[in-house]
């Protein structure tokens, strides 16, 4: 069970004199019960990979197969069985109340009116907004987390195979951010979770598994144990490395005998205070 | 100087007026960059729009360079002293090209052709746009459109200029060029208020206020609100992971600096 992206290749405006290779010779498969995390520089690559993924966008080149079947045409069309969040995505929110618009979706997928908001409360449960409190009231009476915790349930009640969020986090404060985090972590039970987003750090240490695009191309693809024990791939992708890990890389250069490379800050602090000791 | 004097704001709902702001009270002076943090809801955005008279105070004052927000005949004498920049660039940005977009508050204001040339080159110098005026906007990156609503503030010549979370839809390399600009305004004399909700952003700051629940609960210097973890925790602010790096090897006896946020300060000392 998964979604394949195979040999894909787009260029926009191709013919022209405004000519962008926006992505070429792609190959990744995102599986169920997997999260991935889809790293890049601004313009790598990393929208038109999740579009492509979603059916918004048909690449010129390559094939997207779904559960093992082709997919796409030549008009793009939004997958059945694959979820977008896009940025930002409350401010599509647009009902009277927020269960009708979480509801919006499994009722255009054919549900009536009971089971679609069924769903539409199973799915604000997921995002922990409680529906008995937030079901009735009108979506602009939401704090922005709150807003964009509605609008992931949104995509969550169509039941999506695979779950595709684009910067889920950007524009939130830290107690919006957690949620959130832990909302993308737990969606991965039912769906595959792809999350594209330019802040390694903030889903590195949940992801099952890093894609990281620069100019359009793969150029890792891995666990993503291996990229912070090699964090110079993040700089040869055009990326700052997290902040953590970049103390540890400037640490070495400074000739401190540092072995292995953490994450986690109480452990990069013992290896960097034990790397000086050795020193003296 | 801005001066903030008991300020107090409710906004008014169908049920109830909600109140975003309590006594506050708090100055920005010329050549001073102030970060703003506190979570969502604590009030920040509300703040800056009683900068320029965007809202009016319900309760206090706020006076721009002597002259009271509050005063109608003097609206566009705070307008004009006072620049707002917001967190979306795509909803800021108005002209067809770079250079229209930056002469766009200019030449509504009648400014002189020739002295709004020199304005718009001089802003786009400043962000670091030079060279990209004939550019259509919608092909700039996030961080060069937001640097472009920067601009665009700029070429008004204000004296004090209010970011109401400039970087939260932006990369980090278009947060570090955004933060660059800050500075180097701050240095040519501008008043710079900052509203973020990235913690490192307050350690390149000379003052840091905490909003919560729209009172003042901290109005000081950055490092000892940075390495003062219980404090932090208090106002619901986390550290960055690189600043808990900062503070285990500082508690494991290494010499680390007072405030550090950046990888370059915490192994300075190693």
């Amino acid at each position: 069970m998964s979604l394949r992206l195979t040999g894909v290749g787009l260029t926009y405006g191709s013919g022209t004199a405004y000519a962008t290779r926006a992505l070429h010779g792609v190959d990744v498969e995102f599986e169920r019960g997997a999260l991935v995390l889809v790293l890049g520089a601004t313009g790598s690559g990393k929208s038109t990979l999740l579009r492509i993924s979603a059916g918004l966008l048909s690449p010129d080149r390559g094939t997207v197969t779904l559960e093992g079947e082709a997919v796409g045409g030549p008009l793009a069309r939004v997958r059945p069985g694959v979820g977008i969040v896009f940025q930002s995505p409350e401010v599509q929110l647009f009902a009277d109340s927020i269960e009708a618009d979480v509801a919006f979706g499994p009722r255009n997928q054919g549900l009536s009116e009971e089971e679609a908001l069924a769903e539409a409360h199973r799915a604000l449960r997921a995002v922990e907004l409680d529906p008995d409190v937030f079901g009735t009231r009108s979506p602009f009476t939401l704090s922005g987390g709150e807003a964009r915790r509605a609008a992931i349930a949104g995509v969550l009640a169509m039941a999506p195979g695979y779950l595709l969020l684009d910067e889920p986090t950007a524009g939130l404060d830290l107690a919006g951010r957690e949620a959130v985090r832990r909302i993308v972590a737990g969606a991965r039970t039912d769906s595959g979770v792809v999350v594209v987003t330019h802040d390694a750090e903030e889903f590195l240490g949940i992801a099952d598994r890093v894609v990281l695009l620069a100019e359009g191309a793969i150029v890792f693809d891995g666990p993503p144990e291996t990229l912070v024990q090699e964090p110079v791939r993040f700089v040869e992708a055009g990326l700052r490395p997290p902040e953590v890990l970049r103390a540890q890389m400037l640490a070495r250069e400074r000739g401190l005998p540092v072995g292995s490379f953490s994450l986690d800050p109480d452990e990069a602090a013992v290896l960097l205070a034990g790397a000086r000791e050795g020193t003296r | 100087m801005i001066e903030f004097i008991d300020v107090g704001y409710e906004y008014r709902t169908a049920e109830r007026p909600v109140a975003a702001l309590r006594g506050v009270s708090t100055t920005l002076s010329p050549g001073e960059l102030v970060c703003v943090l506190g979570p969502n809801g604590s009030g920040k955005s509300t703040l800056a729009r009683l900068a320029n008279g965007l809202l009016r105070p319900g309760h206090g004052s706020v006076i721009v360079d002597g002259i009271g927000t509050d005063d109608r005949s003097r609206e566009w004498d705070v307008r004009s002293r006072v620049g707002l920049v917001f967190q979306n660039p795509d909803n800021q940005i108005v002209g067809t090209t770079v250079e229209e977009d930056v002469a766009f508050g200019p030449e509504n204001l009648g400014v002189e052709r020739e002295v709004m040339r020199e304005r718009v080159t001089r802003a786009l110098e400043t962000v670091g746009l030079a060279g990209l005026e004939q550019r259509e906007p919608h092909t700039l990156s996030g961080g060069q459109k937001q640097r472009l609503a920067i601009a665009g503030a700029l070429a008004l010549s204000p004296a004090y200029l209010v970011l109401d979370e400039p970087t939260a839809m932006l990369d980090l390399q278009g947060r570090t060029d955004v933060l660059e600009v800050l500075g180097a305004l701050r240095d040519r004399g501008a008043g710079i208020m900052h509203i973020t909700h990235h913690l490192a952003d307050a350690a390149a700051a000379d003052r840091v206020l905490v909003l919560a629940a729209g009172s003042v609960a901290y109005d000081g210097a950055p490092s000892r609100l940075l390495d003062d973890l219980a404090m932090l925790d208090a106002f619901g602010l986390t550290l960055p992971p690189v600043g808990r790096l900062a503070a285990a090897l500082r508690e494991a006896g290494a010499p680390v600096p007072s405030g550090a946020l950046t990888a370059e300060r915490v192994v300075a000392g190693l």
